[in-house]
């Protein structure tokens, strides 16, 4: 009998989906087999040696299981079945069955050199290997079933399933056509009136101490096309954001219309005017190509320092892989960037590109670091390697971005971390103004915090203090004591 | 520029121009002179008729229509393209056997201008013939012409930029052409015990400059950056079909080519690799670029232990010097990386990859004192014109079968 290096006869539940659905053909092909299979006699079972090893693709971290985790996972599996007499079963929801019966190659190694064909003792490791990086944490994504003890089980499970499925199916990305539907898009944000669909989000400075001085403290309000609206409006067909080169192309549109409206609103007193110095600065997303625009020139003249004026209260944010793709054209970027006193901060940095990269060799005022659970789950080298990257970058310039839930701000917290941006946060801020607005009998805590987050009329249109919406907290309040004492961090 | 030949297409004065076809020329060469691709050049040499500039109008138009009608008999030679210069030159240039042409082209320019009296020079002299890529710095030199001034990208501007709308028709033309002649073959050569070199492998590229100006003309599919990164999906998807023809995998020594981590991952290269022979695995290099890897770590991670279980060696290609403290190589976890050569290119730099410089492809070597510098680092991977040069030299040293690369870098 073969042993397994581990896992071997465990037994898990399958998803508690109690949803109807159509029948899985593939699940009720592999009871077919199973069926036949344990009608068998007992010692002729356990003479072949059959195993079902199962890969749960349904259970990864979304955005996962991707077509490419389906398809090279099915291929793995399906030259392991080729090899050893077995065959394998897609299930309507992604998971994958192989039903084999292994027999060693000669020299019992992992891989058949001659075969190419992982051994099914190997293939488990090599599966979980393969998906780490999208296996929940605390979850094996892989479980092995003996036939000969743990058929009936199988069986069992597998009928469930089938009255049980969900019917969920895994769609096969469709990059045919992409181009096209993006090309709609693409002149939607050139020719329509797009300035409603910006949103504005607020970060904040968590502050320690006593005496009045703790609290939140809002560094910068970050200004945003919302993606998901301008998709909604043009009734998109597909995602903008599927295929990251062509989402680059986009943003570089994007660009100039964030960077006409700002220059139309300088001056002019609402949650866009770049030289307003009562709120906190103001962050906006470019690409490297917009910094290099006339456009943007526009907009430094506006803003930017002159005899007479205040420093320009803005930083631009670029993206790590457009700053990545033409260093050459980054470096001229980053020079008019300075030149006209803007702040530079490195955005979009994973809990993953922070492991395979030094964005603090970019030494950028800001680094902005995309919370994850991952983070949270690293241990041993990874986790030395995680928080010396954040060493390197230097603790106080580190943003926890998208720092949704609690869980995130705690993680931060105890990792040194004490910038954050996110719903979260969002939340805290929408509290605090609550409680330190003599306007705000009417307003519940999520009308407040949508009014900080809209930079148009209609947004904003019920909040009876805008002075105090614009500044994010009250000013003087436990949660603030100046807006003004960090410029741009 | 114009075209003739097998696939000649209409005149296109209105969008290219001289400048254009000198842009266009000079890119033909140097990847002639890189890839050793074999091809023979004619040239007019109509500049010749105005050698102190002191006459400037002594080519009259009468005597370029009457040059280029007399080139037309080389029309019919195989790839054959036709570039106007700046200099009123005009270059002919084919691949293969031609000889009857190339003599009627000959003649009736010489006899075009034997009446000509007024005439600075003999009509003989009018007449000069190139082979590439041997002459490749003589042929860009006429190039840049009498001023010496090479085209410069700022003369790049009359060819439109490609936008949504042209990628997606474009990326459906390609999936109709024939794709086998723009592929080119890039020798990657490792030093010899013995001294000189011997070829690791052939690295196997579609060269985009031709591609365009066979396909889309009027498009710069480069000038924006974004849109042709994504149109290399497409060229992905196109190579790994062209490599999966009948008994061309059969055939192939040790090879590379580019690949997006999306191609990586999809059902054409696992046929592709369905169909790689025993032989070939473990001698297959896939190059990444660093914006493709950051564009989806993820899926890079994912696509790089699976290529590694399969037995391809990953390499970073497309990495300027300047980006090296930020990626480093160790930390990606690839097996190669691709460096181009730069006068500011320093022994820091090679410091900074953190990687074994046995591990490190010096790209862009063009003379032998960039190769020489490069082995003295202890760098073992070498391409460019020189390395081409060299290995056109001795086409016997090394097959990659007497070293393969594979053992030097397990």
């Amino acid at each position: 009998m073969v042993e397994f290096a581990s896992n071997t006869g465990q037994l898990t539940e399958w998803p508690g989906r109690a949803l109807h659905g159509t029948p899985d053909a593939a699940a009720m092909a592999l009871l077919g087999e199973l069926s036949r299979l344990l009608a068998r006699p007992l010692e002729s079972q356990e003479r072949d040696y059959r195993v079902a090893i199962i890969l749960r693709l349904s259970r990864l971290m979304p955005p996962a299981p991707r077509p490419h985790h389906r398809r090279v996972a099915r291929a793995l599996m399906q030259d392991t079945a080729s090899w050893h007499g077995g065959q394998v079963f897609s299930l309507v929801d992604g998971d994958l069955v192989l039903l084999c019966q292994p027999r060693r190659a000669a020299g019992g190694a992992a891989i058949s050199a001659s075969t190419r064909a992982v051994e099914p003792e190997a293939l488990p490791d090599m599966l979980r290997q393969l998906l780490r990086v999208d296996t929940p944490p605390g979850f094996d994504p892989v479980t092995v079933w003996p036939l000969a003890t743990h058929g009936q089980a199988l069986h069992d499970d597998i009928r469930a399933r089938v009255v049980q499925q969900e019917g969920r199916r895994v769609m096969e990305e469709e990059y045919a056509g992409q181009t096209e539907v993006m090309d709609v898009l693409g002149s939607f944000i050139s020719s329509a009136a797009i300035a409603d669909l910006l949103q504005r989000q607020t970060a904040v400075l968590l502050r320690g101490g006593g005496e009045g001085r703790g609290g939140l403290l809002p560094i910068y309000q970050e200004i945003t096309f919302s993606i998901a609206a301008l998709e909604g409006r043009v009734a998109s067909a597909a995602s903008a954001s599927t295929d990251p080169f062509l989402f680059r192309h986009l943003a570089t549109r994007l660009d100039l219309r964030i960077l006409d409206i700002l220059t139309q609103a300088a001056g002019m007193g609402g949650p866009l005017d770049v030289t307003r110095q009562d709120v906190p600065a103001l962050h906006i997303n470019l690409t490297v190509q917009g910094i290099l625009t006339a456009d943007f020139a526009r907009l430094a003249a506006v803003a930017g320092a002159q005899p007479g004026r205040a420093a320009p209260r803005v930083a631009v944010e670029v993206n790590l892989l457009d700053a990545v793709a033409d260093f050459s054209a980054f470096e001229r970027a980053r020079a008019v960037l300075a030149e006209s006193g803007f702040a530079f901060v490195l955005e979009n940095v994973s809990h993953l590109s922070l492991m395979l990269t030094r964005p603090g060799v970019f030494d950028a005022a800001l680094v902005k670091l995309d919370w994850s659970p991952r983070l949270a789950e690293f241990s041993g080298a990874e986790r030395a390697t995680l928080h010396a990257a954040l060493r390197e970058i230097g603790l106080e310039r580190v943003v926890l971005h998208r720092a949704e839930t609690e869980a995130a701000l705690r993680w931060g917290v105890a990792s040194g971390i004490r910038r954050f941006q996110g719903r979260h946060v969002d939340a805290m801020l929408g509290a605090a103004r609550i409680v330190g607005c003599g306007f705000a009998k009417g307003c519940t805590l999520r009308h407040c915090i949508e009014r900080a987050g809209a930079t148009n009329a209609l947004g904003r249109a019920d909040c009876l203090n805008l002075a105090l919406l614009d500044a994010a907290v009250p000013q003087g309040s436990a949660l603030s004591t100046s807006v003004r004492s960090e410029a741009i961090l | 520029m114009s075209q003739v030949g097998r696939h000649r297409v209409a005149e296109s004065p209105a969008v290219g121009g001289a400048k254009q076809d000198a842009l266009q020329l000079a890119t033909l060469v140097r990847d002639c002179a890189v890839a050793d691709i074999a091809r023979n050049v004619a040239v007019v040499r109509l500049s010749r008729l105005e050698p102190d500039r002191q006459r400037p109008h002594h080519v009259r138009p009468h005597h370029v229509r009457l040059a280029r009608a007399a080139l037309e008999p080389l029309a019919q030679a195989e790839r054959a393209r036709l570039f106007m210069l700046p200099s009123r030159d005009i270059v002919a240039i084919w691949r293969g056997e031609a000889e009857v042409a190339r003599s009627t082209a000959k003649a009736a320019i010489e006899h075009m201008f034997a009446d000509d009296e007024s005439l600075p020079i003999s009509p003989q002299r009018l007449w000069e013939e190139y082979t590439l890529p041997g002459d490749a710095e003589a042929v860009l030199a006429i190039v840049r012409g009498p001023d010496g001034q090479p085209a410069t990208q700022a003369e790049r501007v009359k060819l439109i930029p490609l936008d949504l709308a042209s990628l997606a028709a474009f990326e459906q033309q390609l999936a109709h052409a024939d794709m086998a002649r723009f592929v080119r073959r890039l020798p990657i050569a490792m030093p010899r015990a013995k001294g000189g070199l011997t070829l690791a492998w052939e690295s196997r590229r579609f060269d985009i400059n031709e591609l365009a100006a066979c396909l889309s003309p009027r498009h710069d599919l480069q000038a924006e950056p974004w849109l042709f990164r994504r149109l290399t999906r497409t060229l992905d998807r196109r190579m790994l079909a062209l490599l999966g023809a009948h008994g061309e995998l059969a055939e192939a020594g040790p090879l590379a080519f580019q690949i997006n981590i999306a191609s990586l991952l999809s059902p054409e290269f696992l046929r592709f690799d369905d169909m790689l022979p025993v032989g070939l695995r473990g001698h297959v290099t896939l190059d990444l670029t660093p914006e493709d890897v950051l564009s989806n770590p993820s899926a890079f991670l994912f696509a790089r232990d699976f290529a590694r279980a399969r037995g391809y060696r990953l390499a970073l290609s497309g990495i300027a010097a300047a980006l090296l403290p930020i990626l480093p190589v160790r930390r990606l976890g690839l097996d190669l990386v691709h460096l181009h050569w730069s006068e500011a290119l320093r022994p820091a730099d090679l410091a900074a990859l953190q990687t074994e410089p046995e591990r490190i492809v010096l790209a862009g070597v063009e003379s032998e004192a960039v190769l020489l510098w490069g082995m003295s680092h202890g760098i073992g991977l070498f391409s460019g014109a020189r390395v081409s040069d060299a290995l056109r030299m001795h086409p016997r040293i090394g097959t990659g079968a007497e070293m393969p690369i594979s053992r030097r870098l397990a």
